[in-house]
């Protein structure tokens, strides 16, 4: 239903995201993993036609059959929030803080014809409870300021979901809420994922939000996909240097005499990218070579992009 | 909620008081007898003495100013030394000119500031931001006397659509007197204007910077729907200092433009009571435009509460 192919962004004629293909099947999740600043919110807002000022996307993306790229933004707009919804990091500061949630909820539905008002209101009620918010009748006509950070997030999911898109795209849903609440939130995702069929892109920098909700994985960094392929490989038998040092990364949390083993150096800024590898003055294997051509795409267990590193056999 | 309202209601009263013995004694300590002035150079001391007397001045100050401010509950403010009087009917009679003309001159300024500022900042960077920023720069530059006097060159003397002076009183000549207010209302809110639109300007731009703008988009709202809906709300919640701030300027703008527009406006009476030295009259008439001016910017601190439910009080 979702179709990547070649999709890059560029700022000012600067490459911040390279040719990323990858294609996506009804009720499937896509788990996006990188550390901050390697393009995967870039990935979601090119998706959405809401890259900021000045980024330019090329390629072409096709949702059910249409391409997006250099569709009016009129035509966007009947199908964001409706065929294709997204749930932004930041709960504090997404929600309008003027306006009453309930009405925030309800606003979409009636934007694209779905309901009346009147009816909106009152799905939008439904759906509060739906998300697992107390009291929803009550909560309908809160502001955002009245609502716990978990609280608003289920808001900001009812809203997401309320004109029932066929794909939606979760940008660091959890990352601002403390443990407990994650797992309770990824629950409910998953819960609405198995109940409407709708297919995911689920962002994240960590690895274990990934596994918990993702089919397949693609790792992103500085602007180009690692690796990619089932969840199970890419987290269970990395082949690229880059996954491998993600992975070695994670903090076991078994001992206080364990180090954490950080990747040495520094995530490239995104608009002075090398032509070659983006990771390769990092890289353990890496060579002069490395950074001068762009890395060939080798594909067995999982899908990769290195000079040296093999994936494994299929 | 209750509370609140009772602590801004007791400020705003002291305020009030604080403002009226300012002006008492201001005036108390300001030479000139008002007795001696209005009785001319070969009035005997016996004849001012009894006018003294007759006018309420040979009190103790204290009585004076207490019976002023009682004057305000009771409507008797005294008589006015050159119009022979009462000072509470002149200004009531005078507002049926000023009210309307300062509102007019809010409304315009609000519309024309917010809607020119939105616009800029819908459009920034480009022409018709460039052009609107040049136009609010040249409208904070040009002094609006001299604007309103533009004004009736053009429309009034030129087209003849206004007319370039005077009021022939609302129950008179309704129509026409509303066309006599309409240029000095632009003029006054003129610089208003221009100053409301850049503010506009800056602020609507730094909400659209905001995240939930994005989610408003990503909803799929256009552009315009997302600034009308989601951003002008928040946009104009720190226009609304500037307004309350502003409403003052406005005031002083009206003693100004309705001796260039020769409307009988309480401007006007206020500029005829100076030059008379009538000390009653201006003593009354200095502490309604204070009153005003605190009154208005009180109605704007209860708007916050309206505009921004984050300031609400009591709620929980």
């Amino acid at each position: 239903m979702l179709t990547l192919r070649d999709l890059s962004v560029s700022l000012r004629g600067r490459p911040v995201l390279r040719n990323l293909s990858l294609d996506l099947a009804p009720g499937e999740t896509l788990g996006l993993v990188g550390e901050s600043g390697s393009g995967k919110s870039m990935t979601a807002l090119a998706l959405m036609g809401l890259l900021p000022p000045g980024f330019v996307a090329s390629g072409s993306i096709r949702l059910d059959g249409t391409e997006l790229l250099g569709l009016a933004d009129a035509d966007l707009c009947r199908l964001r929030g409706r065929a294709m919804a997204m749930i932004f990091q930041e709960p504090m500061t997404a929600l309008n803080p003027v306006l009453p949630v309930g009405a925030q909820i309800a606003e979409g539905l009636v934007l694209h014809g779905l309901m009346q008002p009147r009816a909106a209101r009152e799905e939008a009620v439904r759906l509060m409870a739906r998300v697992g918010l107390p009291d929803p009748a009550r909560r309908a006509r809160s502001y955002p300021h009245e609502l716990s950070g978990g609280q608003r997030q289920r808001a900001m999911i009812a809203m997401a979901i309320a004109c029932r898109p066929s794909l939606l795209i979760a940008d660091e849903p959890t990352s601002a809420l403390d443990v407990s609440l994650q797992v309770e939130i990824l629950a409910l995702l998953r819960e609405i994922r198995e109940e409407t069929g709708m297919a995911m892109i689920f962002i994240s920098h960590d690895l274990s939000v990934i596994s918990a909700m993702a089919d397949r994985a693609l790792v992103l960094y500085g602007g180009l996909a690692m690796e990619t392929g089932p969840t199970r490989h890419v987290i269970g038998r990395p082949a690229h240097p880059y996954t491998q040092g993600l992975i070695a990364a994670i903090p076991r949390g078994t001992a206080h005499t364990e180090r954490l083993r950080p990747i040495p150096g520094q995530v490239p800024d995104l608009v002075r990218l090398p032509p070659g590898c983006p990771f390769a003055g990092r890289c353990a294997l890496g060579d002069a070579h490395c950074a001068e051509a762009p890395p060939p795409l080798r594909t067995g267990l999982t899908a990769l992009r290195c000079h040296h590193a093999e994936p494994a056999p299929a | 909620m209750a509370l609140f309202l009772i602590k801004r209601l007791a400020g705003l009263v002291l305020t009030l008081l604080v403002a009226a013995l300012v002006i008492f004694l201001v005036l108390e300590v300001l030479p000139g007898d008002p007795a001696a002035m209005m009785m001319g150079v070969s009035a005997t001391p016996e004849s001012v003495a009894a006018l003294r007397a007759e006018l309420g001045l040979d009190g103790p100050a204290a009585t004076r100013f207490l019976d002023w401010l009682a004057g305000f509950f009771t409507g008797n403010l005294g008589l006015s030394y050159t119009y022979r009087v009462a000072v509470g009917g002149l200004i009531a009679e005078r507002l049926a000119v000023t009210v309307p003309l300062s509102l007019l001159a809010l409304g315009l300024s609000l519309v024309l500031g917010v809607t020119l500022g939105t616009w800029a900042a819908a459009h920034a960077h480009r022409r018709s931001d460039l052009v609107i920023m040049g136009l609010t720069q040249l409208g904070l530059a040009i002094p609006n006397f001299w604007f309103g006097i533009l004004l009736v060159l053009v429309f009034a003397i030129g087209l003849g659509w206004f007319p370039a002076g005077g009021f022939p009183g609302w129950a008179a000549d309704p129509s026409l007197s509303a066309r006599a207010l309409l240029l000095p209302a632009f003029a006054l809110a003129m610089p208003q204007a221009a100053s409301l639109a850049r503010i506009t300007r800056s602020t609507m731009l730094e909400t659209l910077s905001e995240d939930y703008i994005r989610t408003a988009r990503a909803k799929g709202l256009s552009r315009g729907q997302t600034i009308r809906r989601h951003a002008l709300r928040n946009a104009l919640i720190p226009v609304l200092t500037i307004l309350g701030l502003q409403f003052s300027f406005l005031l002083a703008g009206t003693i100004v433009l309705e001796n260039v527009f020769a409307l009988p406006g309480l401007g006007r009476l206020l500029i005829q009571a100076i030059g008379g030295h009538d000390l009653i009259l201006i003593k009354s008439l200095v502490l309604f435009y204070v009153a005003t001016a605190i009154i208005v910017n009180a109605i704007v601190d209860l708007a916050y509460g309206i505009a921004d439910p984050r300031l609400r009080v009591g709620r929980t």
